[in-house]
C-alpha cells in the first residue's frame, strides 16, 4: 500500500513537472496577439531576406540581431502550417520537417518570416515580414567543397567534402589524413553526377596524381592534373597542366597571388588510359587553362593568354600584373579524335579584364565566368567577378550576385536554374559558398550563404569553402578506399607529352604549396 | 607516549607523511623551478597541439576518435598551466591520482622500501615538465587506463568467468577514452590474472584479445588504416624532426606508458621468486633497538632516485631561453633583457635572438648593446630567422612585422605559423590585430570569435570584440593608428624575404618609423653591409639622436679604416674609448701577424661584445 502511494506521488509529481514544461514551451510557441508594430524588418545574420530558396533547401536557421530577450518567429506560406519557432538569444534553428513540408507546399510561392522580439518587460515588437521566393526548380541535393584554411605556403588540413542541402550532412570524400595529411584540390564531376569524378592530390611522399573514380573503381593516375573537366561522353577528360607558383603581396586585401608560370592543356582517356594534347590548345607562347565542355561536347571552352615572360622560373615573373586571359573555344570531335581550330569568344582587347573558369550551364543557354584585372587564380583577385554570357547572342553582363571582394569557383545545378560559387563578400578572406536562382533570361537573384545547423557557424569558423560543385547525389566510395588508392605505390602510369609546363624532375621542393614537417 | 610515538611515526602514518612531502615538494618544484606558464608558452609554440576550445564542436571532434576524450580533457588541463598556481596544483593532482592507482596496482606494502616504485611515475612526470614539454595528454591517458587498471583488478576476482567480459568491455571503453594507452590496461589486466588470480590463460586471452579489440573498434568503428590503430591515438607521435629537448622529452614519455606495466610485473616477479608478499614486516620504528625505520629507507631511497632523475633531466638552459621570449611576449623588456643578460641560452632556440633584438630596441638600447648578446652572421635573427627548428614555430615573428608595418608579411608569416597548429590561440590574435589593421573588420571579427572560444584569451578577444562595436576601425585606439601609420603603401610581390629591402621600403613611407631605422641599421650591421649602413647614416637627424649609438661609431671607423673614405657624421663625435679600442684592436691583429684564431681569442676576453670583433669573426662574444 505505502509502495503504491509512493507510486502514485511520484507519477502526479512527474506529470505535473512534464506539463509545466509543455505550457511554458507552448506559450512560448504562440503567436504574440498584443505587439507594437515596427515599419522596417528585422535585421537576421546570415541575410535570408528577399532571397529565393530551392524548395529542397536545409531550413535557413538564422540569428536575429534585434535587441530584446526572447524572440520568436513565424514562418508562412498561402498553404500549409506555419512553423513557429522561438530562442532566447535570438538562434533560431528551424525544425527539418516542418519546414521541407511548408516549402513543398509552396513551390513558385512566397515564404514569409514574422520576427517577434520581446523585451525584458515582456512587451513584444513585431517587424515588418521578411518575404523570400521558393523557386519551382530544385536545387541539386548534394554539394561538394574542399575546405581549408586560409593558407599561404604550408597547409595543416585539407579536404574534399560533400554536404547534403536537404540537411546538415557533411561527409569526407577525401582528406588528407588519409594520406599523411598531403593535400587535395581541383575536384571534378561527369555531367553533376556522383559516380564519375576526378580529384588531384599533391604529395610528397605518395606522389602527385590524379584519383579517377568511377562506379566504384577507383585508379590512381601517375600524373599531375589542374583544372579538369570531364567530356559530356565520359569518355575524355580535359584538363590544365600548370606550371603554378604562389607569391605574395606587400599590400593590399589579398596577401596571396598565384601564376601560371607555363600552362598547356591536355586530355586523358580513362579507357585507354592515355594522354593527349592538341597543338590547338598547348601552344607554346600561350598559357591555356580553364577547360569547360559545352553540353553536347562539341567544344571545349578555355582561356588563353600570350606569356609575357622569358624566363619561366622567375617568381614573379615580368609584367604577372599584365597578363590577361581570353575566352576561346575549339571544336572537338570525340568519333574521331579530332579538334579544330581555336576561335576567340571574347577578348581582353574588349573587356580590359582577364576572363577566367568558363562555365556552361547544361542547358547550354548560359556561360558563366569570372572577370578580373589580371592573372589566372580569381580567388585572390578582389576585383573578380561574375559574369553572363549568353551563348546564343554572345551578349554577356555583369551579374548582381557581386560584392567589392573575390567571387569565383562558380558551377551549374544539373537543371541550369542554380549556381553555386564561392565569395569572400564577408570580410574579404574567408571564401563561402553562396546560392543564386537564375532564371531563363539569365537574371540572378540575390545570393544566400549555404544553410548551416548552427546559425553563428560562420562567425568563428576560420576554414574556407572553395570549388563548390554541386551534384545530384552523395558520392558513394568510401574516403577510405580512395586513401588506400593514394598511398598504393600502383598506379596508371601515362606519357605525358613534353611541353614546357611538363614540370621536371626534382622540382619537388618547388611546389608552390607544401605541408609542414 | 610509547603509543603516540607510534601512532606518529608508525608504517601508515609515516609513509603518508612521505607522500605529504613528496607531492609537496613536487607542486613547489613545478611552481618554483619550472613554472608551468613556460610550459604552456612552449606548449604554444609547438605545431601539433591541440588548444581547448569552449562548445560544441571542439567537443564534438574529440569525442569522433579514439583518445578524444583524454585529449579533449588534457586540452582543458593545459590551460591552467598558464596559471602560476592554478597549473602546478592540477599535474600535481593527476600525478598523486597516478600514484594511488600505482600503489594498488603494484600492492606494495605501504611498510616497504619497494613503495618508491610507486613513484616513479610521478617522477617521470616531473622529468617531462623539466624539459619544458607538455606532460597533460601523457599523463590524463595514464591516468584514466591506471584507475580502470584498479577497477578491473578489484572487481574481476568477484565475476568468475565474467571477468573476460568485464576486460573486453574496459578495453574497448579505454580504447575510446584513452586511444592505444589502453594497451597499457591489457598488460595490466594479464599480469593481475596471471599472478593474482593465477589463470595463464585468461592472461592470454587479455594479452590476443586486447589488442584484437582496440584493432577492430580502431579499423571499424573509427575507420582508421590498420597501423592507425595504434598509432593515430597515441597522445604523442613520434615525429622525425624533433629538438635535441624533445628527444629525450619523449623517451621520458614513452617510460611514463610502460613504467607502471613494468612496475607490476618487476613486483610480481620478485614476489614469485622469493615465494612470498613483500611486505616487509621488519620490526616497526624502534631507534632504541637501532634497527633503520623502513619509512627513513623509503625516503633515502626517495630522494636518491628523484633528486638526481629531476636534477639531470631539468633544462635550467631552455627555462632561461624561453623566459627571455615569454618576457618579450609579454612586451616586458626590461625583464626580457635581464634574464638574457645571465647567458647560458639554448642554441636550438635561434628565435631568441629575435627577442632579444626587439627588447634592446624597445628598450633603447639597440645601437649600442646588441653584440652584447648572440649574433652570428649564420643565423642571426632580426626579422626573418634563416633557420627553421623542427616542430617549433616562433609565432612573435608576426608581431615584429607587424610593429615595423610590414602588415600583410606578418599576415602571411601567421598564416603559416596557423597552418596544423589546429587554431592557436596566440596567432589568432594576431591575426585579427592584422586584419583590425589592415581595415578588414569582419575578418578581424571571425578571428576573434574563434579566439573568444579559448579560456586564456577568452577577455582579451571579448574586450576587442566590444571595442570594434563602437569603434568598428579602432579610430581611437593609439597602437593600431601607429601601425596604420608606419604600414607599407607601396606594393612588391615576393617569393623570398628581402629585409634590407623592405625596411628601407618603409623608411621611405614613413621617415619616423624609428623602429624601421634601427632595424635597417642593425640589418646592414649583422650582414656587414657597411656602405648601406653609412648611407643611412644622415637619417639619424630624423629621430633627433643626440649621440650615434656606439656600435655605429665603431662601424664608421671600421669604414673609415676600409675604405679610407670620410663620413659624414655632423656635430656627433665619435667616443674617445671607442676610437682607442679600434686603434688597440689594429694594434694587436698586426702584432699577431693576422692569426686568426690566437686573435680571437685574445680579444674576446676585452671586445666580444663590440661590432669590431662580430665584424672579424661573424658573431659576437657573449656568454653562451
Amino acid at each position: 500500500m505505502k509502495t503504491l502511494k509512493v507510486f502514485i506521488t511520484v507519477f502526479l509529481v512527474t506529470s505535473l513537472a512534464i506539463a509545466a514544461v509543455g505550457f511554458t514551451f507552448f506559450k512560448s510557441s504562440v503567436e504574440p496577439e498584443d505587439f507594437v508594430p515596427i515599419e522596417r524588418p528585422a535585421a537576421i545574420k546570415p541575410d535570408y531576406a528577399g532571397i529565393t530558396i530551392p524548395a529542397n533547401i536545409a531550413p535557413l536557421n538564422f540569428t536575429v540581431l534585434e535587441p530584446g530577450s526572447f524572440y520568436l518567429v513565424k514562418i508562412h506560406s498561402s498553404s500549409g502550417p506555419a512553423v513557429i519557432v522561438s530562442d532566447k538569444s535570438g538562434n533560431i534553428r528551424i525544425p527539418l520537417k516542418p519546414w521541407r513540408s511548408l516549402l513543398e507546399a509552396n513551390r513558385g510561392g512566397k515564404l514569409f518570416f514574422e520576427i517577434y522580439a520581446r523585451d525584458s518587460q515582456g512587451r513584444w515588437s513585431r517587424y515588418q515580414s521578411i518575404e523570400n521566393t521558393i523557386a519551382k526548380e530544385n536545387i541539386d541535393g548534394y554539394i561538394a567543397y574542399r575546405r581549408i584554411e586560409p593558407v599561404c605556403s604550408y597547409w595543416g588540413q585539407v579536404g574534399v567534402f560533400q554536404r547534403n542541402l536537404e540537411n546538415f550532412e557533411e561527409s569526407v570524400i577525401i582528406h588528407g589524413r588519409s594520406f599523411n595529411n598531403e593535400c587535395v584540390n581541383c575536384h571534378s564531376f561527369l555531367n553533376h553526377e556522383p559516380d564519375s569524378m576526378f580529384v588531384a592530390v599533391r604529395s610528397k611522399k605518395y606522389g602527385n596524381s590524379a584519383i579517377c573514380v568511377r562506379g566504384d573503381n577507383v585508379e590512381k593516375i601517375a600524373a599531375t592534373f589542374g583544372y579538369t573537366a570531364w567530356h559530356p561522353s565520359g569518355r575524355i577528360a580535359a584538363y590544365s597542366f600548370n606550371k603554378v607558383r604562389q607569391f605574395f603581396h606587400t599590400t593590399g586585401t589579398e596577401i596571396r597571388d598565384v601564376v601560371d608560370l607555363d600552362s598547356t592543356i591536355a586530355y586523358y582517356s580513362p579507357d585507354s588510359k592515355t594522354v593527349k594534347t592538341a597543338p590547338n590548345v598547348s601552344e607554346k607562347n600561350r598559357l591555356e587553362t580553364y577547360p569547360s565542355w559545352t553540353p553536347d561536347g562539341k567544344y571545349l571552352y578555355f582561356c588563353s593568354a600570350p606569356m609575357l615572360w622569358e624566363d619561366r622560373n622567375k617568381v614573379p615573373p615580368e609584367h604577372y600584373e599584365q597578363v590577361k586571359y581570353e575566352l576561346r573555344r575549339i571544336s572537338y570531335d570525340v568519333e574521331t579524335d579530332r579538334w579544330g581550330s581555336p576561335e576567340t569568344v571574347l577578348s581582353t582587347d574588349k573587356t580590359g579584364l582577364s576572363i577566367l573558369l568558363p562555365r556552361i550551364s547544361p542547358d547550354g543557354t548560359f556561360l558563366l565566368f569570372c572577370m578580373c584585372k589580371y592573372g589566372c587564380f580569381p580567388v585572390y583577385q578582389p576585383t573578380s567577378d561574375l559574369y553572363l554570357m549568353n551563348l546564343q547572342t554572345g551578349d554577356y553582363r555583369k551579374l548582381a550576385v557581386n560584392s567589392e571582394y573575390s567571387e569565383s569557383w562558380h558551377s551549374w545545378s544539373s537543371n541550369s536554374r542554380w549556381i553555386a560559387f564561392s565569395s569572400k563578400r564577408n570580410g574579404g578572406l574567408f571564401t563561402r559558398t553562396y546560392f543564386s536562382y537564375v532564371d531563363e533570361k539569365g537574371n540572378a537573384c540575390k545570393p544566400f550563404i549555404m544553410p548551416q545547423k548552427d546559425p553563428t557557424f560562420y562567425d568563428s569558423f576560420i576554414e574556407t569553402f572553395s570549388v563548390p560543385e554541386l551534384i545530384t547525389g552523395p558520392v558513394k566510395v568510401d574516403y577510405k578506399a580512395i586513401g588506400r588508392v593514394v598511398r598504393c605505390a600502383e598506379s596508371v602510369k601515362v606519357d605525358i607529352p613534353i611541353t614546357t609546363a611538363t614540370p621536371l624532375a626534382g622540382l619537388g621542393d618547388m611546389e608552390p604549396w607544401r605541408r609542414p614537417e | 607516549m610509547q603509543a603516540l610515538k607510534k601512532n606518529l611515526f608508525g608504517p601508515r602514518r609515516s609513509v603518508h607523511v612521505i607522500c605529504v612531502l613528496f607531492f609537496s615538494a613536487f607542486y613547489l618544484f613545478l611552481r618554483l623551478c619550472i613554472e608551468t606558464e613556460l610550459i604552456y608558452y612552449y606548449f604554444e609554440m609547438c605545431r601539433k597541439a591541440s588548444f581547448f576550445r569552449t562548445g560544441w564542436p571542439f567537443l564534438r571532434d574529440c569525442l569522433v576518435f579514439p583518445g578524444g576524450p583524454t585529449q579533449y580533457t588534457a586540452a582543458f588541463f593545459t590551460q591552467l598551466c598558464c596559471l602560476p598556481w592554478i597549473g602546478p596544483l592540477a599535474i600535481t593532482l593527476l600525478a598523486w591520482g597516478i600514484y594511488r592507482c600505482t600503489v594498488s596496482l603494484t600492492a606494495v606494502a605501504a611498510d616497504s622500501p619497494w613503495r618508491v616504485i610507486c613513484y616513479l611515475p610521478v617522477i617521470l612526470i616531473l622529468m617531462i615538465c623539466g624539459r619544458y614539454e607538455n606532460p597533460l595528454s601523457m599523463s590524463v591517458a595514464v591516468l584514466v587506463v591506471a584507475f580502470f587498471s584498479v577497477l578491473y583488478q578489484k572487481i574481476s576476482p568477484h565475476l568468475g568467468r565474467g571477468a573476460a567480459i568485464l576486460f573486453l568491455i574496459f578495453s574497448g571503453l579505454l580504447y575510446y577514452v584513452a586511444g592505444s594507452t589502453a594497451l597499457v590496461f591489457v598488460v595490466l589486466a594479464a599480469l593481475c590474472e596471471f599472478f593474482d588470480r593465477r589463470k595463464p590463460f585468461l592472461s592470454a586471452f587479455c594479452l590476443f584479445l586486447g589488442p584484437a579489440v582496440c584493432w577492430l573498434l580502431g579499423a571499424y568503428l573509427f575507420k582508421l588504416d590498420d597501423s592507425d590503430s595504434y598509432l593515430f591515438s597515441l597522445p604523442f607521435v613520434p615525429i622525425k624532426q624533433i629538438l635535441e629537448k624533445e628527444k629525450l622529452s619523449r623517451i621520458f614519455g614513452w617510460a611514463l606508458f610502460v613504467v607502471i606495466p613494468m612496475s607490476t610485473l618487476f613486483i610480481n616477479v620478485y614476489r614469485v621468486l622469493l615465494k612470498e608478499r613483500i611486505t616487509f614486516h621488519l620490526p616497526v620504528t624502534s631507534r632504541d633497538s637501532g634497527t633503520v625505520p623502513q619509512w627513513v629507507l623509503q625516503t633515502v631511497l626517495l630522494v636518491l632516485i628523484a633528486v638526481p632523475s629531476v636534477l639531470f633531466s631539468f633544462d635550467w638552459k631552455a627555462k632561461r631561453t624561453l623566459q627571455v621570449c615569454f618576457f618579450a611576449r609579454q612586451r616586458n623588456w626590461p625583464e626580457a633583457l635581464a634574464v638574457a643578460q645571465k647567458g647560458s641560452l639554448r642554441k636550438y632556440f635561434p628565435f631568441c635572438s629575435n627577442a632579444v633584438n626587439r627588447a634592446l630596441y624597445y628598450t633603447g638600447k639597440l645601437g649600442d648593446e646588441m653584440f652584447a648578446y648572440p649574433q652570428n652572421t649564420s643565423d642571426s635573427d632580426l626579422v626573418f630567422c634563416k633557420i627553421q627548428r623542427g616542430n617549433v614555430i616562433f609565432m612573435e615573428r608576426a608581431e615584429v612585422c607587424l610593429d615595423l608595418g610590414m602588415v600583410n608579411v606578418a599576415q602571411e608569416v601567421a598564416t603559416e605559423f596557423m597552418a596544423g597548429t589546429d587554431g592557436n590561440p596566440y596567432i589568432l590574435k594576431q591575426l585579427a590585430l592584422i586584419n583590425i589593421v589592415k581595415g578588414q573588420v569582419e575578418t578581424a571579427r571571425v578571428y576573434l570569435r574563434a579566439l573568444s572560444q579559448n579560456l586564456v584569451y577568452r577577455a582579451e578577444a571579448m574586450d576587442l570584440l566590444r571595442r570594434l562595436e563602437t569603434d568598428p576601425l579602432l579610430e581611437r585606439d593609439e597602437r593600431i593608428q601607429y601601425l596604420r601609420s608606419v604600414s607599407m603603401n607601396r606594393d612588391i610581390g615576393y617569393i623570398v624575404y628581402d629585409e634590407g629591402a623592405w625596411l628601407e621600403e618603409l623608411l621611405g613611407k614613413n621617415k619616423h618609423n624609428k623602429m624601421a631605422f634601427e632595424y635597417l641599421m642593425a640589418h646592414c650591421l649583422l650582414n656587414k653591409n657597411l656602405d648601406k649602413f653609412i648611407e643611412n647614416l644622415p637619417r639619424l637627424d630624423d629621430f633627433g639622436y643626440k649621440e650615434i649609438p656606439r656600435h655605429y661609431q665603431e662601424a664608421i671607423l671600421l669604414y673609415i679604416g676600409i675604405t679610407q673614405k670620410d663620413v659624414d657624421i655632423g656635430s656627433r663625435g665619435i667616443n674617445a674609448e671607442v676610437k682607442e679600442q679600434y686603434d688597440k684592436i689594429n694594434e694587436l691583429g698586426q702584432s699577431m701577424n693576422n692569426n686568426v684564431k690566437l686573435l680571437q681569442k685574445v680579444l674576446a676576453e676585452k671586445f666580444g661584445k663590440t661590432y669590431f670583433f662580430y665584424f672579424t669573426f661573424g658573431f659576437s662574444e657573449s656568454k653562451q
